[in-house]
């Protein structure tokens, strides 16, 4: 008996000393990186010629933290990106899978341990999380100065590049694609889609039970109510500067009252709603209602190809426009591989990645750089990519684009849709 | 002398506590540790990640109409969800053990859904029994519905049926898994018993087998019912959109509207996990009082 107490006795012992190794291990991580971070080594990348940096950056291995999700963008990244940046910069690029706000959460923490030595080199954000990350000082800073391809062929000017979501990038992040919301329909059973909330209005009562939207919170789902308000709103442009709480308090009323006109007509009578955008999809690929939406221009297409929508699949644009978005690629403040992620960054802004891109079979997104500022050939290379049979031209998209409001408005509105549409 | 005779004593009485040492510390380092960082964010600590507020701001919001109203149906349908697997799962196990002992291949059939993860179970559910799903298709091919829109409507439901559906698939093998075993040892040891004093099937299933299973199988019920009150995928996808249920409300918060409305998040769920403790400690408290009752379950 007396050896089993010893024995547990000895057990906890260890435990004790674990535990107190497990503290002073973290007060002497503290001192090291307190010193580290006045050292000069993370501002020094920002200040570095181009040179040096792809000179340093050799043998590193990128950690490219990203949402997972689809198939195409996987592919790209691994098949078509990975393999050249390995033969060109002789730089191994890893995928991690992770969602956007999952790996802000952990960068929050990273910062509050003081750990100036992460794991992650390069982000996929936008919207809330580039604020949050940019707020709390996550970031390493105006990386895009020191880009060449960015220098070349973006407008750094342009308000797609100069705003996500409303909030300044100041150079932040790196604007990597650019998406524009389209509505789906199915052409063999709609003759003319809707171009108004009131041509839809009208629509969704001639046809009951055959539209729907994905309940916000969902990114789509919540994506359309704003496009209601735009439809409603006086001055949708008043929006784009700071957050109005009184602004939006008076005009979503008509976006609820739209909403709850609409709300009877809709698929199960509005009592329920596809809860992700894949469950509205699904519904109409099954024909069990005939329009889907989608924040990318290029999506039905995509699923004409795959067989997953009927042929007769097309899209359309509203009369007083969709929103467009840009997504970005950022560096967090303590990337073990700085110079590495920074040539990672300028290559996907190469035009050679940026057109890959765009084809269908990858991803079929747009592009962020300029046209008016790429080389000849790439024009002309531009001008044959096939962007699939749904995709409407690309001066009807960006003739009828409009900016995305800021991250407050946006969780007011799916808040409100919540407390006003969804749960009457 | 007699200090030694003391401590072999105390040793002796309490060697049960050792044995249990290392599991009580993987549990209090994994656990205990989690749930108190967790009731701490959701008490609006941690300020300098969570933005400043006051302390407990996340419970005060909480508790209006709605999240009450949501918490009961969340209850409800796990209340739901345990009784009726408690009671189809008793009722298989003893059919199993009745009659089809010795054909494995019908066990089998009850152990299957284990394999089928709760995200898939409720994606399977949702393709056949959707409007336009599988069995909708087939209804209108037969000619036994007009429309597709005739099929009744058992996803995304006015009541829940599909969620019900969607869990009971899940959870029925569970409890027969968890009780087929007793059930069987006690056919075998008491049966003959049972005949020689004249009684018939029923009276045995009433005076012996529920009797004896009645701990296990309430325990069986009661960690289904914890379970669903914190599981997120097959409400997410089959449940009406007005439905409240909790845990989906707590993931939109979590993942939807930024790191300052984390805490909420966490005290919602912290809420779900007192309502499941709470339950707890009554069905112990019950099951302490009937064991000192001399363990009757029926009166006469």
């Amino acid at each position: 008996m007396l050896k089993k107490l010893k024995k547990s006795g000895f057990a906890l012992f260890m435990v004790f000393l674990l535990i107190v190794a497990g503290c002073s291990a973290k007060e002497e991580s503290k001192d090291t990186t307190d010193k580290k971070g006045k050292s000069t080594a993370d501002v020094s990348v920002l200040d570095k010629d181009w040179k040096e940096i792809v000179s340093d950056a050799k043998g590193s291995t990128v950690n490219f933290y990203l949402w997972g999700g689809d198939e195409g963008i996987n592919r790209y990244i691994d098949e078509y990106i990975a393999p050249q940046l390995k033969k060109e910069y002789d730089i191994t690029l890893k995928r991690q899978p992770m969602d956007a706000v999952e790996f802000i959460n952990k960068l929050v923490v990273e910062k509050q341990a003081k750990n100036n030595e992460g794991v992650m080199d390069v982000l996929w954000i936008n919207g809330e999380n580039f604020k949050t990350a940019k707020e709390k000082d996550l970031l390493l800073g105006p990386i895009t100065n020191v880009l060449p391809n960015f220098q070349e062929y973006v407008d750094a000017d342009s308000p797609d590049v100069q705003y996500d979501f409303g909030f300044p990038t100041e150079g932040y992040e790196a604007p990597w694609g650019k998406v524009q919301f389209v509505f789906t329909y199915d052409s063999s059973k709609i003759e003319n889609p809707p171009r108004s909330l009131a041509e839809l209005e009208q629509w969704v009562k001639e046809n009951p039970g055959k539209f729907t939207y994905p309940a916000p919170p969902d990114f789509t789902g919540s994506a359309f109510i704003r496009h209601i308000l735009n439809e409603t709103s006086d001055d949708y442009s008043a929006y784009l500067n700071g957050f109005d709480q009184k602004l939006i308090e008076k005009e979503a009323k008509d976006v609820w009252a739209a909403l709850n006109r609409m709300k009877p007509y809709l698929w199960r009578e509005g009592t329920s709603y596809p809860q992700s955008i894949a469950q509205l999809d699904q519904l109409y690929k099954n024909g069990e209602v005939w329009m889907t939406m989608g924040y990318d221009e290029a999506g039905t297409s995509n699923y004409i190809k795959s067989g997953e929508f009927p042929e007769s699949s097309k899209t359309f644009v509203l009369e007083k426009g969709t929103l467009a978005n840009t997504h970005f690629l950022a560096i967090p403040y303590n990337a073990p591989n700085k110079d590495a992620a920074m040539v990672v960054v300028n290559h996907f802004l190469s035009t050679d990645a940026q057109l890959k891109k765009m084809e269908l079979q990858y991803w079929g997104e747009n592009t962020t750089l300029t046209i008016d500022r790429l080389p000849e050939e790439a024009k002309q290379r531009l001008e044959k990519i096939d962007r699939g049979p749904a995709t409407l031209t690309q001066e009807e998209l960006s003739e009828h684009r409009l900016p995305e409001l800021s991250a407050e408005y946006v969780e007011w509105l799916e808040r409100g849709w919540i407390e006003n549409v969804g749960n009457l | 002398m007699l200090v030694i005779y003391k401590m072999t004593k105390s040793i002796h009485k309490h060697k049960g506590l050792f044995g249990v040492l290392p599991a009580l510390l993987f549990v209090i380092f994994f656990f205990i540790g989690g749930f108190i960082y967790s009731f701490r964010i959701s008490l609006g600590e941690y300020e300098e990640i969570y933005g400043v507020n006051e302390i407990g701001w996340a419970y005060k919001e909480l508790f209006d109409g709605s999240f009450l109203a949501s918490l009961g149906v969340t209850v409800g349908i796990a209340g739901a969800v345990s009784l009726l697997s408690g009671i189809m799962g008793l009722l298989i196990a003893l059919l199993l053990a009745t009659y089809t002992y010795n054909k494995t291949w019908t066990h089998l059939i009850f152990q299957l859904p284990f394999g089928v993860p709760h995200l898939l179970a409720a994606y399977m559910l949702t393709q056949v029994f959707m409007q336009t799903g599988w069995y909708s298709r087939i209804a209108y091919h037969l000619g036994w519905i007009d429309s597709f829109e005739a099929f009744p409507v058992l996803i995304h439901d006015q009541w829940g049926i599909g969620v019900l559906l969607a869990y009971s698939w899940k959870e029925i093998p569970f409890i027969v898994l968890l009780l087929y075993p007793f059930v069987t040892k006690l056919l075998h040891e008491w049966r003959d018993t049972v005949n020689m004093l004249g009684a018939n099937n029923s009276q045995m299933i009433r005076w012996v087998l529920i009797p004896i299973l009645l701990p296990i199988w309430v325990g069986g019920m009661w960690i289904v019912f914890s379970f669903v009150l914190g599981s997120y995928e097959i409400p997410a996808l089959m449940a009406r959109t007005s439905f409240g249920f909790i845990p989906v409300m707590a993931w939109q918060e979590y993942t939807q509207f930024g790191l300052s409305r984390q805490p909420l998040a966490i005290a919602m769920n912290i809420v779900l996990a007192f309502v499941s403790l709470l339950i707890g400690i009554v069905l112990l408290a019950c099951q302490k009082k009937w064991y000192e009752s001399g363990r009757r379950v029926w009166k006469g």
